[in-house]
């Protein structure tokens, strides 16, 4: 057992530790500025959200120290357990903005649809490793996963969350673009999706969401309404030059111009205060984080645990993107946290249960 | 995966550099992006940030403050609520715009149809009516018609009103300078027309950053003017006293300090209210001191005498023929009131005989009488500041006629200001030497830096100390017992003068005018150590005429008050008889005094209550950028309701709010203001009691039509 753990001591993740801790003092740091100009509870949120992340390194440890293939056991009930979550959220959830996300627990509120997207990563992974095929899949193959995915989408959807719904279906798409298909599946596929689009647009979406998309197609239709967000972060971003205004400096965050600077903008105070040079850093550091992760996932020993590798890994980079993406006015605004550097307790902690995961996969790779 | 068959590795290897190629493009993408809106900047959004927190409020710049000689403020400016439209707007809505009109004209006593053809026009801005009264913006307000907004401008209010109104003048609409000092003074006033640089955030909370609150170039320059505010209420008061009782036309007064020249008081009768010139005709806006030149009479014998000491052509104790009451010269017979045989210079000056200063007058010879009056600044402008300033007339001597030099001597045949005489008295009074008159004593930037300094100078030593000295002491015998004013000999304090009762002109008929005169006092005390100096002039007083009957009582209340005021003590006994026989009136409580000339309070220094918490300061009674400036110094926001100064604020004074919270202040014109315009609208509404019942019932009106 000594030697054990000697060896996996000596397979400690290093690298993957050192960039997981970059972000989240980056974030801290970011946060500290980013309420500053705030009223006072809402001034200490960067010391909770130490709090969180040192609750979600230990859920980290927790989550590495045991071998991941306890997990491939139980990850069923680790998704029917997110499944009942999300059901929960409608009995027992308040409504905040218009929307049902979070069970209050305690003095502290939970969003089950972030931790789902972890359970529904293991849950395809557990799927796909006890379903292993060497010739591509046809349509027919597809139909358990797109159960998988179905299920907690549609609950997401019902909330309304339609970023972490999105969130869930690129990962979806992420590891089933691993796996193999054959040509005229995937060609269905891809337009079976095309023509889907306009009922989601009818039916699916609430109408300040086609809002938000319209407001982006055309951003300047609404500047004081829908498109604010978008148009302040861009302003804020904008302003920021080469160098930044320097730490506590940004005119648009420290005058709150910036909506949401704490949760879904943070890039933009960043941006504003560090310049073009400080966002340059941030990016190549979330690029390096996820190609670690892939790294990983092909280094992995059998197919959960790669497949979980994947997940995690799709699972931080479209956050990234999508969140980078809609603060400096590339996609539409969707509530999409920025992984570690986002105010928010579920978010932090989802975010390192999946580090934890791709560790223990990582740690793992030379056991058998 | 290494547990795979090759081929499905290959696969598997091509998709995760596939993927890693998309995630590449991604970060390429926000890469990207970032280098275009931060580096490359093609929309200018670093001009669109500051756009936002910087020129969001296009504060006119404010026009300088005007403050007395203690701090005082005389002039000051104030936002007030004008109304305006959007015809666009209000059209395209579809409200009637003949409604609007209607509605709008009964409110504000606008005429209708001038508004209905602005509010029917295409135009994008028209104004409704500018300077409303609080309640007038209130009851607009209500009205809730589309288009139709309240603008805060800036308004020039007088809080003192009539108080030294010739001196300032007043300032238009526009905040454009028009008479007095505000006209002299328009382009350190005015200040630049830049916007103020002022942040605001997104929610409309002001707060001024620390460098942009101390680069405040745009705002005009502040003034500090030598007036004393005391002194010139005393001599607004004791003017208007003469002139009332007197029935005279009008008149002047002007309070100097001799050592300095500096003017401590301008006063004239009749007078206006600066907030409100329009109501009062332009005759009574006249700075008389200065634009005013009079025939002065027997008060420029002591300069006769002064310049006749100097240059050697009298003894002091000489003996003068007086000729018992009349002499001729040329085809001219001079009077004097009462016969006298012969008088020393002194007696002269006390009983003030025409024919003995004539004769010092020849004495000394045209030439250097009328040196010596020049050198005391007759005919010259003082450049004192103020617009429209008269040099009066002195003749050059060769112009002069041949009984020229007898009548000039004795000041008729010549013409001068108050502001002259007073100037003139205070060089005998201060060692013979004539100083130059200061009005404007500094002038200051918005962040108090000084620009301008006035430093008292010698303008020239007239005559030298020993004849000023002689001429002084022969001064004080006039408000003696025998003396020609001693209605104004002070208690305490001898006084050194000289009356002056001179026919007025008929320009008309030629000649001396029937029964109008000029009655004045110019004199100072305490005589032998002089701090006040003060000309009094009254025209054409009806009851008497006698200068000393009509100005001396006014220069005695007037003088008595203003030493007081100074702290200057009583220097001789005051139980003269001509003292003792006086009513008495009632001198200005040391504690008014206090009160009138208290200099404004610096904005007190907020004790820090707790880590992250501030108190929430007494805001009550500043204007809106006084208090933001209070507010931004206590490290908190501030967020403004309505124009004028601070009526109210929530959070409550002295109350502890975490840093930065803003504070909302609600903003009243003025009481001042208010109280005029509620004269204003009495006079409109025929006597109406209050413009309050008026107001309703103005918008009862519009209801029916």
């Amino acid at each position: 057992m000594a030697e054990l753990t000697r060896g996996l001591r000596d397979q400690f993740d290093w690298p993957l530790f050192v960039m997981v801790a970059a972000l989240a003092v980056l974030g801290v740091v970011n946060l500290y500025s980013a309420t500053s100009a705030m009223p006072s509870y809402l001034r200490d949120v960067y010391i909770q959200q130490i709090y969180w992340l040192t609750l979600g390194a230990g859920v980290a440890v927790l989550v590495a120290s045991v071998d991941y293939r306890y997990y491939e056991r139980y990850a069923w009930v680790a998704y029917g357990a997110g499944i009942v979550l999300l059901v929960l959220v409608f009995l027992l959830g308040r409504e905040v903005r218009g929307s049902q996300r979070w069970i209050p627990i305690g003095g502290f509120s939970l969003q089950p649809s972030e931790l789902m997207k972890v359970f529904f990563v293991v849950a395809l992974a557990k799927h796909l490793h006890d379903d292993p095929r060497t010739e591509g899949r046809t349509l027919k193959d597809l139909i358990i996963p797109g159960l998988i995915l179905a299920a907690p989408l549609v609950l997401i959807l019902a909330q309304p969350d339609l970023g972490t719904a999105l969130i869930i279906a690129f990962i979806f798409g992420t590891i089933m673009f691993l796996t193999h298909l054959k040509l005229r599946s995937f060609i269905t596929l891809v337009l079976s999706f095309v023509a889907s689009a306009p009922l989601t647009w009818r039916y699916l979406l609430k109408d300040y969401q086609r809002q938000r998309l319209t407001s982006f197609l055309d951003p300047d239709v609404d500047i004081l309404g829908t498109g604010w967000h978008a148009h302040q972060a861009k302003v804020a971003i904008g302003s920021g030059g080469l160098k930044g205004k320097g730490f506590l400096q940004g005119t648009q965050n420290q005058h709150r111009f910036l909506p949401d600077q704490h949760s879904d903008f943070p890039f933009s105070v960043w941006s504003e205060e560090q310049g073009f040079l400080g966002a340059i850093i941030l990016v190549l550091i979330y690029l390096a984080l996820i190609l670690w992760g892939l790294k990983i996932a092909s280094e992995a020993k059998d197919r959960f645990g790669a497949v979980v590798a994947v997940g995690v890994s799709a699972l931080i980079f479209w956050q990234t993107v999508i969140n980078l993406g809609m603060v400096c006015g590339l996609l539409p605004v969707v509530g999409i946290t920025l992984p570690l550097v986002s105010y928010g307790g579920s978010s932090v902690l989802t975010v390192m249960m999946g580090i934890g995961l791709l560790m223990n996969v990582s740690m793992r790779r030379f056991h058998f | 995966m290494r547990n795979l068959p090759p081929k499905r590795a290959r696969f598997m290897r091509f998709r995760i550099a596939l993927l890693a190629a998309v995630l590449g493009a991604g970060a390429l993408a926000v890469t990207y992006r970032a280098y275009d809106l931060q580096v490359r900047d093609p929309l200018d959004l670093k001009a669109m940030a500051e756009r936002q927190y910087l020129r969001d409020i296009k504060l006119s710049p404010k026009r300088g403050t005007i403050y007395d000689r203690n701090g005082a403020e005389l002039a000051v400016s104030v936002d007030v609520d004008s109304v305006y439209a959007n015809p666009r707007v209000l059209q395209k809505s579809g409200v009637d715009p003949v409604y609007a009109a209607g509605k709008l004209s009964a409110l504000l006593g606008v005429d209708r149809d001038r508004l209905i053809k602005r509010l029917t026009s295409k135009r994008y801005f028209v104004w409704i009516k500018r300077r409303l009264s609080p309640m007038q913006a209130k009851a607009v307000e209500a009205l809730k018609l589309p288009g139709v907004a309240l603008m805060g401008e800036a308004r020039r209010f007088y809080p003192n009103r009539q108080l030294a109104s010739h001196v300032l003048g007043f300032a238009n609409i526009d905040g454009k300078g028009i008479e007095g000092l505000e006209l002299s003074l328009e382009e350190q006033l005015r200040g630049s027309t830049d916007p103020v640089p002022a942040i605001r955030d997104r929610r409309g909370v002001v707060v001024f950053s620390e460098q942009l609150l101390d680069d405040r170039a745009a705002q005009g320059d502040s003034v500090v003017l030598t007036i004393d505010k005391t002194i010139q209420h005393i001599a607004e008061r004791e003017l208007e006293l003469a002139v009332r009782t007197f029935e005279a036309k009008g008149g002047s007064v002007v309070v100097m300090d001799p050592a300095t020249g500096e003017v401590l008081a301008i006063a004239n009768y009749p007078t206006f209210n600066p907030n409100d010139p329009a109501a009062s005709p332009t005759s009574h806006r006249r700075n008389r001191a200065v634009t005013d030149r009079f025939e002065p009479g027997s008060t420029i014998k002591p300069f006769t005498v002064a310049g006749a000491l100097a240059g050697g052509a009298i003894r002091s104790d000489q003996s003068i023929d007086c000729e018992d009451g009349a002499m001729q010269v040329a085809e001219y017979t001079i009077h004097d009131t009462s016969k006298y045989e012969s008088l020393t210079p002194g007696q002269i000056l006390e009983y003030s005989s025409n024919i003995g200063t004539a004769k010092i007058g020849m004495a000394l010879g045209r030439k250097r009488l009328y040196r010596t009056l020049r050198d005391f600044g007759f005919g010259q402008v003082s450049r004192v500041g103020l617009p429209g300033e008269t040099s009066g007339i002195l003749r050059h001597y060769r112009k002069w006629y041949e009984m020229d030099a007898a009548t000039i001597s004795f000041g008729q045949g010549m013409s001068v200001t108050a502001l002259q005489l007073a100037s003139a008295m205070g060089a005998l009074a201060n060692k013979g030497r004539l100083m130059r008159p200061i009005l404007i004593k500094r002038v200051e930037d918005a962040r108090g830096e000084l620009i301008e300094e006035a430093l008292p100078r010698v303008r020239r030593q007239v005559v030298p100390i020993r004849s000023a000295r002689l001429v002084s002491d022969m001064m004080i015998a006039v408000t003696g017992e025998g003396g020609t004013a001693p209605e104004a000999a002070l208690d305490g304090h001898l006084v050194a003068g000289k009356t002056g009762t001179a026919q007025k002109a008929d320009y008309i008929n030629g000649g001396y005018a029937e029964g109008k005169w000029t009655s004045s006092f110019v004199g100072y005390a305490p005589a032998r150590k002089p701090r006040l100096v003060a000309a009094v002039v009254i025209d054409e007083p009806l009851i008497h005429h006698y200068g000393g009957t009509v100005a001396g009582p006014t220069f005695r209340r007037l003088m008595d008050a203003s030493l007081r005021h100074r702290g200057v003590v009583a220097t001789v006994p005051g139980d003269r008889p001509v003292a003792r026989k006086r009513r008495r009136k009632a001198k200005p409580a040391e504690g008014e005094v206090v009160v009138e000339a208290k200099p404004d309070a610096p904005a007190r220094e907020l004790p820090e209550v707790g880590e992250g918490e501030r108190l929430v300061p007494d805001l009550r009674g500043q204007t809106a950028r006084g208090a933001l400036a209070a507010v931004h110094k206590a490290g908190l926001g501030a967020r403004l309701h309505g124009s004028g100064v601070v009526v109210g604020q929530e959070p409550e004074p002295f109350s502890v709010v975490p840093e930065g919270s803003p504070i909302q202040l609600r903003l009243e014109a003025p009481d001042h203001v208010r109280e005029d315009e509620l004269q204003e609208g009495q006079q409109a509404a025929s006597d109406k009691p209050q413009a309050g019942p008026e107001l309703a019932v103005a918008a009862e009106r519009g209801r029916d039509g």
